[in-house]
């Protein structure tokens, strides 16, 4: 499903943000991506949503080689991966519902479908009550848990999320992890990005650790070491 | 994105940002407003001098010994040549008859004095085709004037040389002034629209990126700020006319009360139906263009990556 291959990244300066980085992560996985702040995680996640091209090397997702992407393939890219961020990235002065339908009123979808797909989401996300308030007026959980919903709504083969608790408190972010695991459940790939080894401990899931833009380690499961590289 | 989603796109963008569409609005509607009133003046003068330029005459005066049957010659080759719509001949004795009725004003005595000489000549009157606008025009008028000239038995010709070549002088600077300024001003408008989505894009540039990461395409994130475009050169260009119809109908009822402008003022007409409705999809297209021209910059599937 997403697929690394001696992938390096250099940024002017020169920044080596990423050094012959290889990886596999198959169809349903759910993957932990940890490490300090600046040791590549940001980089690898711009790179598997297609907002940046590798310097060197081959990043497949989702069926397209992203090394090779031309911008106007990059849009219907998207359509088949979820993305979630740490500052959450909803459109204020919306609604939860109008944030959620977004992904499907660009794909075309019709008005009914639309309604009653949004409805299910925000009820799989415990939100439907609040469809009709702004996402502004919501707490910072809440916040996330549309942002996932929009991630969702379209039923991506991958959802990828960058630090999704990293502005939630402890309840707030087990609850997030806990919506992860079940969308996970249901055959969506996951991947997320954090710097919480708690959270991650607490989780029976593989785990690769980034350090200065290369892999050090792969953990699996409830931490056996094993090695990538 | 569906041309609804747009257009709730583009009201969402004007509650925002009312402040500045207002200012944007307010430039822009000044700017078409002088488009207008300079258009609508350069066709009233252009008809005025239409007018004039339908009237224009070469007159050929005769000499003295001309018999009747060169007359007739001198007539026909007149009628002959292709730029001639029609040929009036007048007698030595019409024309001192004329003299005496328009002199009568003046010099009452005139009528009867069966002493006054006659010291007019016989003559033609030469009415050519089509107007007399362009500086070409004006070229094939002292042509046939000379051709004319030439005739054997024409003493002398007469068109009104300074007058013509004034009139000439008159007609090209105010096409060149005015196709300048309507051009000056509409560059402004452009830059003006171009400043205003440029605003608009910079304080949506979050919604662009998000848009962006659910898939939008380039299209679907630029037409919103087309129709934002689009829209203030509609409006504005649906206020331009009306402001300066109702300016031209004060104006006009103002010169109207001196009699002598009356006639004149009768003759002037606003945009015509045809020229408005142009002028309402020429603003609206404007608009459109220039925020295309800032659009097209923003948004090559990548520019959350650069921001």
């Amino acid at each position: 499903m997403i697929s690394f291959s001696h992938v390096y990244k250099t940024y002017p300066g020169p920044v080596h943000a990423l050094r012959d980085i290889s990886i596999e992560i198959q169809k349903g996985e759910f993957l932990f991506l940890t490490g300090k702040s600046g040791a590549g995680k940001t980089t690898l996640f711009r790179m598997i949503s297609a907002f940046d091209k590798p310097s060197s090397g081959q990043v497949k997702v989702a069926g397209y080689d992203l090394d090779a992407i031309t911008a106007g393939e990059v849009p219907f890219f998207r359509r088949k991966i979820g993305v979630v961020f740490q500052d959450f990235r909803l459109l204020r002065g919306r609604s939860v519902f109008e944030n959620v339908a977004l992904p499907l009123e660009i794909r075309g979808d019709r008005q009914q479908g639309l309604n009653r797909r949004v409805d299910e989401m925000l009820d799989h996300v415990g939100l439907i009550l609040k469809k009709s308030s702004l996402v502004e007026q919501l707490s910072g959980g809440e916040q996330q848990r549309v942002a996932i919903a929009r991630a969702l709504i379209h039923q991506p083969g991958v959802l990828i999320a960058d630090e999704p608790t990293g502005n939630l408190d402890p309840q707030m972010s087990e609850e997030i992890m806990d919506l992860l695991e079940r969308v996970n459940a249901q055959g969506t790939t996951v991947v997320v990005a954090t710097h919480d080894h708690e959270l991650v401990k607490r989780r029976a899931k593989r785990v690769v650790q980034i350090h200065g833009g290369t892999f050090l380690a792969e953990t699996a499961l409830f931490g056996g070491p094993n090695a990538s590289r | 994105m569906r041309l609804g989603e747009s257009l709730k796109s583009f009201k969402r963008s004007w509650l925002h940002h009312t402040g500045m569409q207002l200012a944007t609005l307010s430039v822009l509607t000044a700017t078409f407003t002088v488009v207008a009133v300079v258009l609508s003046v350069s066709l009233n003068v252009n008809k005025l001098l239409a007018s004039w330029g339908d009237s224009v005459q070469v007159t050929a005066y005769l000499e003295e010994n001309v018999t009747d049957t060169r007359l007739k010659e001198i007539e026909t080759q007149l009628e002959a040549m292709s730029v001639v719509k029609s040929v009036k001949h007048t007698a030595r004795d019409v024309a001192t008859e004329n003299f005496k009725t328009q002199m009568a004003g003046y010099a009452p005595d005139l009528l009867t004095d069966a002493d006054f000489a006659n010291p007019f000549p016989a003559s033609f009157k030469v009415t050519l085709k089509g107007e007399m606008k362009t500086p070409e025009d004006f070229a094939t008028l002292e042509k046939v004037a000379s051709e004319i000239g030439a005739l054997k038995g024409v003493e002398d010709v007469s068109y009104g040389q300074s007058w013509v070549k004034s009139y000439s002088s008159f007609v090209s600077a105010l096409a060149t002034s005015g196709g300048t300024t309507i051009l000056i001003l509409l560059v402004g408008a452009l830059f003006v629209v171009s400043n205003s989505i440029r605003a608009s894009i910079t304080a949506r540039r979050e919604e662009i990126q998000i848009l962006e990461l659910i898939g939008a395409t380039s299209s679907m994130i630029r037409r919103p700020y087309v129709i934002e475009g689009a829209a203030l050169g509609l409006v504005s260009s649906v206020l331009a006319i009306g402001i300066s119809y109702g300016v031209q109908t004060w104006q006009l009822s103002l010169l109207s009360q001196n009699l002598e402008l009356a006639r004149l003022v009768s003759n002037v007409s606003y945009l015509g139906f045809a020229i408005a409705a142009a002028f309402l999809v020429f603003g609206t297209s404007l608009g459109a263009f220039g925020a295309w021209v800032t659009v097209r910059k923003i948004n090559d599937g990548w520019s959350a990556a650069q921001a």
